[in-house]
This record gives structure tokens, sequence and C-alpha cells, in this order.
């Protein structure tokens, strides 16, 4: 034995932890014959006997009996699952959480506070295409000039005036888009015009009917001519939504440009 | 058959059905290993308390994340232990550093009974302290494989077991805390050793 392979065994050898007779004592009998390994075998013993009398001076050391107490009056309280603590340890006191707590509330306000604020600009905007229908003809809608006879969303009910006003801003919309884009494939909802679904991998266009889901993204305008779309290059930083169809298996199978 | 025949994995099942009794036998088994474990790894008893109180609400509240085929009860609870005394520590380093130069009453048990003397006493206690004081000065991964395998006489095999390490990581550990805490003692000690040497020849002279 050579003292590398007796320093992997001075400590098991001074735990006296379970070995094999035949190496410890040849172990031994190395430390006899080296100096070096003698003195480290010695002090392996040393520290083993100073750790044993610590570790036996807390033999009698238990928890206090209060925390016995509060634990099991927490258990009375509560079904295990919904158990609380009996007190507030340090940790809850630790500024972190205020702060952390602070931050929530105030993204909490925020939220509000921009929900609201989305409520109140269809509001407004609904405010403004009343009065426009008003200014054209109140008493029947599909003469005014703003709403074409031939329209999807064309008024059969002249009495309706919300409806009114939904078809006059839809139709602002749509005449809108139909002059500076374009001849798009096929409608996405009432007022959205988009592309076919182009494929995204080689798997083919998937089927919501096989499951999985479509996501709203926004891209830049770019990205387009990736797809072999036209692209005007002085708007290509300029974004543009578009419904990214996912499969079940989570990957992106097709997408399609909408404006 | 009684509780406190049951074995701790069958506590843990009693005790998440409600059985008040299972979680009062499982707590006095093993509140012990808790606690020691956390007051060496901290040498503070407020603390240690502290964590033993939340290893135990942890275990009324997520006990049946608990998998008997992965180790036992006490593995489990020491491991919830050990993370929360090294996040109370990082929190509060500089709380325990001033533990580690204090004289702290309570966090030393001492032993009259045993003693012959209030010498031996004094003695045996300034012997408890320096060794305390050299564990806790240790790195944290080393303190805390020295505590379960030499404090608290665990294997090498439930020590990986409470670390989530290898036994052969556990192994080296233990072997640098053991050099590291013999540089710790080795001055202390022979100051010790002249100290009684000059103590000896003052009484003699």
């Amino acid at each position: 034995m050579n003292c590398q392979r007796f320093e992997d065994l001075v400590n098991d050898i001074a735990r006296e932890q379970i070995l094999d007779v035949s190496v410890r004592s040849e172990a031994l009998a190395h430390s006899r014959a080296c100096g070096h390994c003698a003195a480290r075998l010695e002090n392996e013993f040393a520290i083993t006997d100073r750790l044993r009398n610590f570790a036996s001076s807390f033999e009698s050391v238990d928890a206090p009996a209060r925390v016995e107490a509060q634990l099991l009056a927490a258990f009375g309280e509560s079904s295990p699952v919904s158990s609380q603590p009996p007190h507030m340890s340090r940790q809850l006191y630790w500024p972190g959480y205020w702060i952390a707590a602070i931050a929530a509330m105030l993204l909490v306000v925020f939220a509000l506070s921009v929900f609201r604020l989305r409520q109140l600009v269809p509001a407004a905007e609904k405010t403004n295409a009343v009065s426009v229908a008003k200014a054209g003809s109140p008493t029947s809608p599909a003469s005014s000039p703003l709403v074409p006879a031939t329209g999807r969303h064309d008024q059969t009910q002249p009495s309706a005036p919300r409806k009114q006003t939904l078809a006059v801003r839809h139709n602002r919309r749509n005449a809108a888009s139909t002059t500076n884009q374009a001849k798009p494939t096929g409608p996405t909802g009432n007022n959205e015009i988009a592309t076919d679904f182009l494929p995204v991998t080689y798997g083919g266009v998937a089927n919501l009917a096989d499951g999985g889901r479509m996501v709203r993204v926004e891209l830049p305008r770019s990205a387009m001519a990736s797809f072999g779309l036209p692209v005007n290059m002085d708007r290509a930083n300029e974004r543009v939504k578009a419904d990214v169809l996912l499969g079940v298996d989570g990957l992106a199978h097709a997408i399609r440009f909408v404006r | 058959m009684t509780v406190t025949q049951l074995t701790d994995g069958k506590l843990v099942g009693l005790m998440l059905g409600g059985d008040k009794e299972a979680f009062a036998e499982l707590y006095r088994r093993r509140q012990r290993d808790v606690y020691r474990f956390a007051l060496h790894m901290s040498g503070a008893a407020d603390l240690a308390e502290d964590v033993t109180q939340e290893v135990f609400m942890v275990l009324m509240r997520e006990g049946s994340s608990y998998d008997e085929t992965r180790g036992s009860v006490n593995a489990f609870l020491l491991g919830i232990a050990r993370n929360y005394v090294l996040r109370r520590l990082k929190q509060e380093r500089s709380f325990v550093m001033i533990r580690e130069s204090d004289d702290e009453e309570g966090s030393v048990p001492t032993d009259a009974t045993s003693a012959n003397s209030q010498l031996d006493v004094i003695a045996r206690n300034e012997e408890i302290r320096l060794v305390q004081k050299a564990v806790l000065s240790l790195p944290a991964h080393y303190r805390e494989v020295l505590v379960l395998c030499e404090l608290q006489d665990m294997s090498y095999a439930e020590a990986a077991g409470v670390l989530g390490c290898a036994i052969g990581t556990v192994r080296s550990r233990l072997n640098r805390a053991r050099t590291m805490l013999i540089e710790k003692l080795r001055p202390a000690r022979d100051e010790t050793e002249s100290a009684e040497r000059l103590k000896s020849a003052r009484c003699f002279a």
C-alpha cells in the first residue's frame, strides 16, 4: 500500500467504518512504516474523538416543547392541506416579500386602468359613429353613402340604432382596407381580411378539427417575404398581424397574414 | 396496533388522512434530528426552532409529495430542513457571523452532571465551543456533510439521499471537511495545551 491509497482509507479507518479486514490491516501496517501517514492517522483519530464528544454533548438537546404544542394546535385547527403556520416566522418579515406584494398591487392597478381605458375608447368611437349615422339619414341607413347596399353588414332593421352604428363602422373599415391592399383570399372575421393558410412545416397544414389552436401574433412585415408574399420594402419595419395554427404537438403548422 | 409501532411511512399516510396522533408520533420521532441538524448548521437555537417548525408545517401541507421509494421520511425531512437552513443562512449571513464569534448561551449545552468538578465543566464547555466554532466556520457544503455523517451518524448513502448527490461526493466532501477541521482546531488545541502547561507550571512553582 502506498500513501495515496492510505489517504483514501484513513477517513474510514478513523471513523471505524466497515472495511475489508485485509485492507484495514494493510493500511495500519503502512501507517506503522510511514511517519507521515502515522501522523495523519493520529490526527484523524483525534478529530473523530472530538467530534464524537461534541455530538454526545447534544444528545439531550431537543426542539423546545412549545414547537410541538404549536404544531399540534395548527394540525388541529385545520386539515393538513390547508393548515397555516402557527406564527409568522422571520421569513415573512423579510422586506422582499413586502416589496413584491406592493409591486403586484401596482401591476394589478395598472392592468385595471389599461382595461378600463380600452373599454372607454370603443365607447367614444361608438358615440362618433352614432353622430355620423344621424347626420347621413336618420330613417334609412341603407341609403347612406357610407353604407353600401351590398355590404355584408347591411342593416335590415332600420329601427335599431345600435346596429346602424356598427354597420357604419364596419363598412368604413372595409372601405379603407380595400383601397390599399391586394386581393384578400378569405375573411377571418367581421372586419378582417386574411391570406390563405401557408404551411410552415413540411407536414402540411394541420386542421383545427384535429386539435390544436390558433394564436394571433404580430410579425415584421418583412416576414411575409419568407412565405413568398410581396412586401413593400419601404414599410418592411411595420408590423403585421398573423394567425398561427398550432397543432396538438405544440408546433406551428401554418400561418396566415391578417389585416 | 398503536401508532408507536408503525413505520414512518405509515404514519405519514395516516397523518395525511387527518390523524393527529400519527403526526404527533412522527414529530416526536424525528424532531430531534431536524432540530439538531439546523442547530449544528446555524449555531443558533432560535433559527433551529424556526426551521423545525417550518419543516413539520411543510410535512403537514405537502406530505403527499413524500415518495417512500426515494428514501426514508427522515431523509425527506432533513432535505427540507437543509433547504430552509441554507435559505435562512443566506438571508441572515451577518447574523450568523456574529453568532460565530459570540458566546451564545443555549447554543452550547452544559452538562454539569457528568463532570467531576466545575473546572471540568468549564473545560468541556470550552472544548465544545471550539469545535462548534470550527464546524460553523466550514463552508456550508462541507458543513452539511460533516453534520450528517459525523454528528448525526448517517451513512454515506443516507447523507447522499438527503443532499441529493452521489455517495462519492459525500465521501470526498467529508474527507475535505475533516481535514479542514483538523487545520482549524490545531492552533486552538496547541494553545490550550500550552496554556495548561503554563497553568500547571505556575501551580507547581
